[in-house]
């Protein structure tokens, strides 16, 4: 992707962060700028991919929703099966490589799902350091057993009870400790969100996904379908296809309850720009400025802000933003249960149900790609107190 | 050491209430504030500790907003009035409009802007339309900044800044609200800055009583900023009693 100006995409990312953690920034700039190509840190970066995290993951033909729409080839790639049971990981290894090579032994990390969470408190026993992962009240109640995995895994969670005690703010309340402990931390940003050069970081880690679907792919698909929160699952596998014309790509962000009474995650189809965490980007929020609270059935969506590259990739026409609703996301996560056997996450749901309004309009020889970003067994409590189960 | 430092004490506006935005002013102006600290309420504060927190929840349900703050600010006069300091994050900034902000802030009763979000890097295209609107933008200084990046940023706001102004040294790592010490290192950043400038270094962040405003200003600073403390003294404080707690308080700073 372009960028005219350090850390920009366009008008959207920048470093919008008090000074105290500037000098962070930068240092963490050079070192991702001098490891990204370095052989042997790519070299220690793919063999935990492989050995460890379970890379490549399978593309896999999924042939009866294929054969229930009867119109494109349907393939998803299985992210959900990474070690942690979602892409996330893939970002915390090259991160926590990263910040061995900083000489930081304390990790933090904000948490909505606490799929990120978890992968973060998983590379921190790997590398044996130090870890405190950020995660709403709200989030930590609906996602309990991340929570008790964390735990396990020797991670420390802090509770955040301020504002809207979800996602945003669990991410307010780590950059705060990443102030006021920023000589001794790392903060590791489990999306493409936050100031440069996160965004930039975090797409460089998650592209893995994209560049495994080309290879595993003879033809480049037609569509790729990804669910947007912050945005991390979707830049990771649209990357490498993001000059060509005859993929088309499809972001599918949360559209909660209804886009008509606030009550939702669509933060490039109903949000304006503005500042929040540290880059300008695709916000929900009031004309005063301040941010609205977001809402979704995934925790891992329930943000009020997108990442940068997200909102120029929108203004530039080279991503379609669609939103899905909580009911739509709930139908398509029995959906899938039944039809594959493969529970997916309730993020992941998201993309899935897009292919309802998405293949009527396909072609017989068009092959479409979802992103299968995580599974669904931290969901099934959510899904078991919608009452939405036994439908399908 | 400076004999006459300056104090700045800052409070969230509209908080505890919308009504005693002008009573606090003038308690503050009348009882030896230099300049006054306004705080424009965010619902994401990411410089500030839990007090700070809690005052622009407060504030910001009591429906304060950039355009309450100039329209109530706007029959001011300096001669009852220290002036004013807008602290304002980004975005409602953002959202209201960068240079109508600057248009609209009523003059000469406002002095300048802090923007806690907005470093260096990304206040550069901001600065004309400061020199032009005659508002400074007050840079901060952190423990974390170095030499090379201290020089930039004393270039860069001097060269567009009119006579006067300040630089705003964050005491220590961290966000606001109350410290129990200081490390050695500030005398140094504020000896460091001082090589730089011949402007006031005024430090704020965690200063909360006489004992700690004495100790920074032996180490050389030339003002201190009482944020948390103050704000702390009016949440513990019903509101007809705030007033007169606070200017017991800030009085306790009057042998500065």
């Amino acid at each position: 992707m372009k960028t005219r100006q350090k850390g920009y995409f366009g008008k959207y990312g920048g470093q919008f962060v008090p000074e105290t953690i500037m000098p962070a920034l930068e240092e963490l700039e050079i070192t991702f700028n001098k490891y990204k190509n370095d052989k042997s840190f790519k070299a220690e970066l793919d063999l935990l991919l492989k050995t460890y995290v379970g890379r490549p993951t399978p593309l896999y033909f999924a042939k009866r929703l294929t054969e229930h729409y009867r119109k494109a080839k349907i393939f998803l790639k299985r992210e959900d099966l990474c070690h942690t049971g979602a892409h996330k990981i893939n970002n915390c290894i090259g991160q926590a490589l990263l910040a061995k090579k900083l000489g930081k032994k304390r990790i933090i990390a904000e948490t909505g799902a606490g799929q990120h969470g978890l992968a973060t408190a998983t590379v921190c026993a790997l590398f044996g350091l130090e870890c405190e992962i950020y995660m709403g009240a709200v989030d930590i109640k609906r996602q309990e057993l991340n929570v008790f995995k964390m735990q396990l895994l020797g991670a420390q969670v802090i509770p955040v009870k301020s504002g809207s005690r979800t996602l945003k703010d669990a991410t307010s309340e780590a950059i705060r400790d990443w102030i006021t402990n920023i000589k001794t931390t790392h903060y590791i940003i489990g999306s493409t969100v936050g100031p440069h050069p996160y965004p930039a970081i975090v797409s460089y880690f998650q592209s893995v996904i994209g560049d495994e679907l080309k290879k595993q792919l003879k033809k480049d698909p037609d569509y790729i379908v990804a669910c947007v929160g912050g945005g991390s699952n979707s830049m990771g596998i649209f990357y490498p296809y993001l000059n060509f014309e005859n993929t088309r790509l499809i972001g599918v962000e949360a559209g909660g309850v209804s886009l008509k009474n606030g009550h939702h995650a669509a933060t490039l189809t109903l949000g304006k720009p503005g500042v929040l965490h540290g880059s300008y980007s695709y916000l929900l929020q009031d004309k005063n400025g301040i941010i609205k609270e977001a809402h979704s059935i995934s925790a891992g969506l329930d943000y009020p802000g997108v990442g940068p590259q997200h909102a120029y990739l929108k203004d530039k026409n080279i991503v379609q933003y669609k939103n899905i609703s909580d009911k739509e996301a709930l139908q398509a996560f029995n959906f899938l249960s039944k039809m594959e056997g493969i529970i997916p996450a309730l993020e992941s749901s998201h993309a899935v149900a897009y292919l309802k309004y998405l293949m009527p309009k396909t072609k017989k020889n068009e092959v479409v790609v979802v992103n299968l970003s995580g599974r669904g067994d931290k969901d099934i409590n959510t899904v078991k107190s919608s009452g939405l189960n036994s439908n399908s | 050491m400076n004999k006459n430092p300056l104090l700045i004490p800052y409070i969230t506006a509209g908080f505890p209430a919308k009504k005693l935005f002008l009573p606090i002013l003038k308690t503050l102006s009348e009882n030896s504030a230099d300049f006054i600290e306004v705080g424009m309420p965010h619902s994401d504060p990411l410089a500030d500790g839990h007090v700070i927190q809690h005052s622009s929840k407060v504030a910001l349900e009591n429906g304060v907003t950039l355009k309450w703050i100039i329209d109530t600010s706007r029959d001011l006069h300096l001669r009852e009035i220290k002036p004013l300091i807008l602290f304002s994050y980004l975005n409602p900034v953002l959202q209201y409009g960068f240079e109508k902000l600057l248009k609209d802030l009523p003059k000469p009763l406002f002095y300048g802007l802090i923007i806690p979000d907005l470093p260096l890097e990304e206040a550069e295209k901001y600065l004309p339309l400061f020199k032009k609107h005659k508002l400074h933008l007050i840079p901060l200084v952190a423990p974390t900044t170095n030499k090379e990046k201290i020089k930039k940023i004393v270039r860069a706001y001097c060269n567009i800044s009119l006579s006067d102004g300040f630089i705003y040294l964050v005491s220590a790592i961290g966000v606001t609200g109350a410290r129990q010490y200081f490390s050695k290192d500030l005398k140094n950043k504020i000896k460091e800055i001082k090589s730089y400038t011949t402007k006031p270094v005024v430090v704020g962040f965690g200063i909360s009583n006489l004992k700690q405003a004495k100790e920074v200003i032996s180490y050389g600073a030339d003002g201190i900023v009482i944020g948390s403390a103050l704000i702390k003294i009016l949440m513990e404080t019903k509101n007809n009693k705030a007033i007169l707690k606070l200017k017991k308080f800030i009085r306790s700073f009057k042998n500065k």
